[in-house]
């Protein structure tokens, strides 16, 4: 699924969007950084309340077009332009990790297979 | 120059999970009694079991040398050593801190208590917020809150699945103030010296004892020209040209 259509269905905050549109082919949660690096399928779009610029790194590591920082938290500036620089996208919700996904999962994304 | 034996993280009475033996003069007789030159009480979010810690030495001269602060948590549940020279800066910490440690009261039954002693080990107070829970500060947040307090941070047990700063944020970020990071005592050191994403980084050891006699098990050398904080500092801001000797001791044998 293109990102812009998650966004659009998901009524998504957009802290960062790149110029290019993504596909999205997965899904991952997680706060631990060092779990997301090691599990997180390539084209996931990851939930997450961690906000420090790291993630963006592991997003690039990981190939993880978009980051949704759940809950309503708020990026630090740095994670912000960092997004820039990487061209990720850096989206928000005000909903809780588990709905977000739930979201997620009903538009038909699905997780990690372990 | 001299070689000192520096061990910044020992839990006193005041963290939980610490053995009730661990007052202040306890922690400073043992850590004479091992041969430590350098202190430092660092309980879990609060410097204040710091100020029996200051009396004790300044009554006595010949014992080690004493850094104050603690193991702060942060939002992202990273485990930091904030340390400083003063116990009043330590408590200016503590008190800007206090507020934002998000928590509920402490259980003992289940966590086990929080004593704030005197020099006397006479107890003045149970803390009743339970201490082990982050600060609702974030990483940089603390780097500058510290920095600004002319104290040191140094990442504790990176090595750890849990609490460090590695299983949070999946690598040490670029910008850490200080290019020294903690090792846990069990810690596989050889991989670390070996990895080139450590080469621009000093490893320590710390005992993070929470019994008496974990005091002494594990510690760092570090060549300095006096014990002050001062030196202290300037050693662990930049990258050493050689490694810290890190000790320890298993078994009875120390390597």
């Amino acid at each position: 699924m293109r990102i812009k259509e998650i966004i659009e269905k998901l009524n998504l905050t957009v802290y960062f969007s790149p110029e290019e549109d993504a596909e999205i082919t997965g899904g991952y949660a997680c706060d631990l950084l060092s779990d997301v690096m090691g599990h997180a399928d390539a084209g996931s779009i990851w939930v997450t309340i961690q906000t420090h610029q790291n993630i963006v790194a592991v997003a690039v590591l990981a190939n993880l077009p978009a980051i949704v920082l759940s809950r309503g938290v708020k990026p630090q500036d740095l994670t912000i332009d960092k997004c820039r620089d990487e061209s990720v996208y850096l989206l928000g919700t005000e909903e809780t990790t588990f709905e977000m996904t739930g979201r997620l999962y009903d538009l038909g994304i699905r997780g990690t297979k372990r | 120059m001299p070689t000192f034996k520096i061990d910044l993280h020992i839990h006193s009475v005041l963290s939980p999970c610490s053995d009730l033996m661990m007052s202040p003069s306890r922690i400073l007789d043992r850590a004479s009694e091992v041969g430590l030159d350098i202190i430092a009480i660092s309980d879990h979010n609060m410097a204040e079991n710091g100020k029996a810690l200051a009396e004790l030495k300044l009554r006595n001269f010949s014992a080690p040398e004493c850094f104050f602060g603690m193991e702060l948590q942060t939002e992202e549940e990273v485990h930091l050593l904030c340390l400083f020279e003063a116990i009043d800066t330590a408590m200016i910490m503590q008190e800007e801190i206090y507020p934002l440690l998000i928590s509920q009261p402490n259980n003992p039954d289940l966590f086990g208590y929080q004593i704030v002693v005197d020099e006397f080990d006479e107890i003045i107070r149970h803390e009743e917020k339970l201490l082990i829970s982050s600060v609702m500060l974030r990483i940089n947040d603390v780097f500058k809150k510290v920095t600004d307090l002319e104290g040191i941070v140094i990442p504790s047990h990176i090595d750890r699945e849990s609490f460090s700063i590695i299983s949070q944020l999946g690598f040490i970020p670029a910008d850490i103030p200080f290019p020294t990071v903690e090792l846990s005592r069990n810690a596989d050191i050889n991989s670390f010296i070996n990895d080139p994403s450590f080469s621009n980084l000093n490893l320590v050891t710390f005992s993070d004892s929470h019994r008496i006699e974990e005091i002494g098990t594990a510690w760092t050398e570090i060549e300095l020209e006096d014990r002050s904080f001062a030196c202290f500092k300037e050693a662990i801001s930049m990258k050493s040209a050689k490694p810290f000797k890190i000790r320890r001791s298993v078994n009875g044998y120390t390597n």
